[in-house]
């Protein structure tokens, strides 16, 4: 029997249940008063991860770029020919997946049959199937999607910020790949990540909607196959401190130059406690120095230098950076602003009440979120490093005035800086 | 039953939609004037530059400030169209009272904020700062350009465009690029004016609030302005098909094709038949269990995305499709077979019921989120249809196969466009 725990977070008037099922699939259930139910099923599996053994195995496997995207492909495919999408429509559910550096997640929302809808997706992603044929077909589609992903500058402005941040890191390869490494891309290889990362003490279940923990355990005792849990030795790129390059810059057919100045955080934290407090520290940084009502901020603004200005920050187990980004017809001159304005705030400090105001709408936002029918993502996003959505808030507001001077110190130090650029091409 | 409408002042409705389902409430008002070339920018200006400062609040970063202080309430204008309507839409959107933990009245503060920058933008006598003026209309200039960005839009617009040549549809709701830059800092105090004296406004406040505040604040800010008559905004569906198609190519540096083609349905405005067509769209384009998904990606692997969506007001069908340029007459051919197939009634029970499943899936899902209740009951307002959900929902069970096929029947091929890299084999 799966033990089932109901957690109450009585400021947010929220309520969420969790359980593990005998499988090892860790399950959670935020009740909602919705018509929509959403169900993500994802495994702690992205582009990453390309190189992994399992407990026992002596040598490492490394396995081809693009593969956890690819193989989120050859999911949708069964042995009886029947077509995923099909099956979910038959219940009138709206179906999908992803995949990204460190997670490669199946989902669907419906409003009517959910149990039949949650059926179909534990099915489907519990039962591989791939042939050489259906294999090579796929390189078709990958491919276009790789090529239109070529023509897109803003990703070609992440991708290569990821690149001056990072030297060895996997964080920065692309989910899709290449073309050149999908084509090694073989139904064994295929498996053999199925197998390491599929396993169900490796995955999560996170729903919500109108409906309950009982119902859910039901329909997993019926479909999930109780198989002995696996332990994943993952092999991450040893990464240098200091970033890798300090400019990037590629042209495109774009109006306005566009730029991302990557911020590298070289301390990377291993318990999920650490790299919550991290990210909410960074974040407050962020928000303190960058956000809305911040001098910078507004000086981008108000000047005319930047538009569509952005910050923020994401910490996690293998990366953990802050962005700044915009569009400028001068980002040198945004460059050397900021280093500037960073310089003249570490020793000046910051106001309290400033500080005060911004965690405030902060925690405004992190509210926000519980509104989404979405939900389910942002919950799933901080559980892949094993992290509760919940106490995240509760840290952020803990995070402590004190500390936000020594940490514009030690995180913006000129070794720690980069920036990528994609500007229009020079006729 | 639909929220009871209730008019305020000359030309301006109010409707209030009480629910607790959210913990982030919002108000919209939505301005609406006809689509001219010579008045779309300086319309999709006014907010822009009444955002920058207000009496209260003399600059940016005051209102910013004011906004993290009532916990991120935040303040918004955004421009579209609707038909031949340019729509100018001002809002906000708040946290529930019941989540402030120091105090402050979000309302009370959220519906001053707005009414500061809805009535009380700084002025130069009878003009706007023109500082301010001059900085947003380089931004929406910026914003102009940077069409090009994104290729799939753009194609998208392109097409529109060439399809509505001559016609009020045809104009970008920011306007174009000559007339942003002959607004002055006096002729956009005169439209602001224009705006908040004379166009019909629609007000819908969503979420759990105190409605009766609300409506007094409504009922004080349009008291204090000279409110006259209101001209009505009334679009022409599109009349017939061209009587040979318009072939457009345009070449850019790219390295995947973007086709938009251009579909007359004739179908808009009151005619009974619009169901049958969005169940017709659903069944060809639109969704994964769609023909052109499941033949046009699927099966021949011709594409990454091809999809079809319908507009009622106008009356045509839009076909996008991201192709290698080789591919182009394949895809093509492929696309009008299908609309020909569901024609020929070559549909099956599963395909209409995952369309017509898929639709009334959308519809359920409305009333889970805040801003799309609020543009639902706006566009049902404006239509004077006055349906909800369940009633769309019953219209949508009823349509038959039949119905679809006569639909299908009257599309026809109007505009054809393609964004190339090199010269196309067909041009």
């Amino acid at each position: 029997m799966s033990e089932i725990k109901v957690t109450e977070v009585k400021d947010l008037g929220e309520r969420y249940i969790t359980a593990r099922h005998k499988s090892g699939l860790e399950i959670t259930l935020i009740p909602k008063d919705f018509s929509v139910y959403y169900a993500l099923f994802s495994t702690r599996y992205g582009a990453a991860d390309n190189c992994f053994k399992l407990g026992g195995e002596k040598e490492f496997t490394r396995v081809p770029d693009g593969i956890a995207h690819y193989l989120e492909h050859k999911m949708f495919e069964n042995e009886n020919g029947e077509d995923t999408f099909e099956r979910f429509a038959k219940y009138g559910a709206d179906a999908n997946a992803f995949t990204s550096t460190d997670v490669t997640a199946y989902l669907f929302s419906c409003t009517d049959h959910f149990e039949e809808n949650l059926e179909i997706l534990l099915d489907y992603v519990t039962k591989p199937y791939f042939t050489p044929e259906t294999v090579a077909k796929e390189q078709g589609i990958i491919g276009q999607e790789i090529k239109m992903g070529e023509d897109n500058p803003r990703r070609a402005l992440y991708y290569n910020m990821l690149d001056a941040v990072y030297k060895d890191s996997q964080c920065k390869l692309n989910v899709a790949g290449t073309v050149e490494s999908i084509s090694h891309i073989t139904a064994d290889l295929l498996y053999s990540c199925y197998n390491t990362f599929y396993n169900l003490s490796n995955m999560m279940l996170v729903i919500s909607g109108n409906t309950t923990m009982e119902k859910i355990l039901e329909v997993c005792d019926r479909i999930l196959p109780v198989k002995p849990p696996v332990k994943i030795v993952r092999h991450y790129n040893d990464e240098q401190p200091t970033v890798n390059k300090k400019r990037v810059v590629a042209q495109f057919e774009v109006s306005k130059p566009m730029f991302i100045i990557g911020v590298k955080n070289p301390d990377i934290k291993t318990s999920s406690y650490d790299i919550m407090k991290q990210d909410a520290e960074c974040s407050l940084l962020f928000e303190l120095l960058f956000g809305d009502t911040s001098e910078f901020a507004i000086d981008m603004y108000e000047s005319g230098l930047v538009n569509g200005f952005y910050a923020g920050y994401d910490g996690g187990k293998i990366s953990s950076l802050g962005e700044i980004g915009g569009e400028s017809d001068d980002p040198e001159a945004v460059y050397q602003k900021l280093v500037e304005y960073v310089e003249r705030k570490k020793t000046e400090g910051f106001s309290k009440e400033d500080f005060e105001r911004i965690k405030k709408a902060g925690y405004a936002d992190a509210i926000r979120a519980l509104d989404s029918t979405r939900l389910p993502e942002a919950i799933t996003f901080r559980k892949i490093e094993n992290m509760d959505f919940f106490e995240y808030i509760d840290i952020y507001k803990n995070v402590r005035f004190e500390d936000m001077q020594p940490l514009v110190r030690s995180l913006f130090t000129d070794d720690h800086l980069c920036m990528s650029v994609v500007e229009p091409i020079k006729k | 039953m639909f929220p009871k409408r209730e008019e305020i002042a000359i030309g301006v409705g109010f409707t209030n939609v009480p629910t607790e389902k959210f913990k982030v409430n919002r108000i919209d008002v939505r301005f609406t004037v006809p689509l001219k070339k010579e008045t779309a920018a300086e319309n999709a200006l006014i907010f822009p530059v009444a955002f920058r400062a207000t009496e209260k609040y003399p600059g940016t970063k005051q209102i910013r400030i004011a906004s993290e202080e009532l916990y991120g309430t935040s303040v918004y204008c955004d421009v579209s169209k609707r038909g031949d309507a340019q729509i100018i839409s001002v809002g906000v959107s708040f946290l529930s009272d019941k989540y402030s933990y120091d105090g402050t009245y979000i309302l009370d503060g959220a519906l001053s904020l707005l009414g500061e920058v809805m009535m009380h933008p700084l002025k130069n006598g009878e003009a706007f700062i023109s500082e301010y003026v001059e900085s947003e209309k380089q931004k929406l200039i910026d914003e102009e350009m940077a069409r090009i960005n994104d290729k799939r839009r753009y194609a998208q617009t392109r097409m529109c465009e060439e399809m509505f040549e001559g016609d009020p549809f045809s104009v970008s709701e920011n306007g174009d690029i000559e007339s942003i830059k002959a607004v002055t800092p006096e002729s956009l105090y005169a439209a602001y004016r224009r705006i908040v004296e004379g166009a019909k406004a629609e007000i819908v406040s969503v979420g759990d609030m105190d409605a009766a505040a609300v409506r007094a604040f409504f009922i004080g800010m349009f008291g204090a302005v000279p409110r006259g008559e209101c001209e009505d905004v009334l679009t022409e569906v599109k009349k017939a098909p061209r009587k040979k198609v318009k072939y457009v190519y345009e070449h850019q540096n790219v390295t995947q094709g973007k086709l938009s083609l251009g579909f007359y349905t004739g179908i808009g405005g009151d005619d009974e038949r619009e169901t049958a067509l969005s169940v017709m769209n659903s069944v060809f384009g639109a969704g994964t269990t769609s023909k052109l998904f499941m033949n046009v990606r699927e099966k021949l692997s011709l594409c990454y995305y091809c999809s079809s969506g319908i507009n009622t007001q106008k009356g045509y069908m839009a076909v996008n499709s991201g192709i290698l340029f080789e591919n182009e007459k394949k895809a093509v051919d492929e696309i009008l077979a299908q609309l020909d197939a569901i024609a020929d009634g070559e549909i099956t029970d599963f395909e209409l019921d995952s369309a017509k499943n898929g639709l009334c899936d959308r519809y359920r899902s409305i009333f889970d989120k805040a801003s799309s209740i609020s543009s639902y009951v706006y566009g049902e307002t404006v239509s004077g249809k006055l349906e909800m959900p369940e009633e769309k929902i019953k219209k949508i069970r009823a349509v038959t196969k039949e119905d679809v096929m006569e639909v299908a029947k009257g599309i026809k091929l109007d505009t054809y466009y393609f964004l190339c890299g090199k010269e196309s084999e067909n041009e």
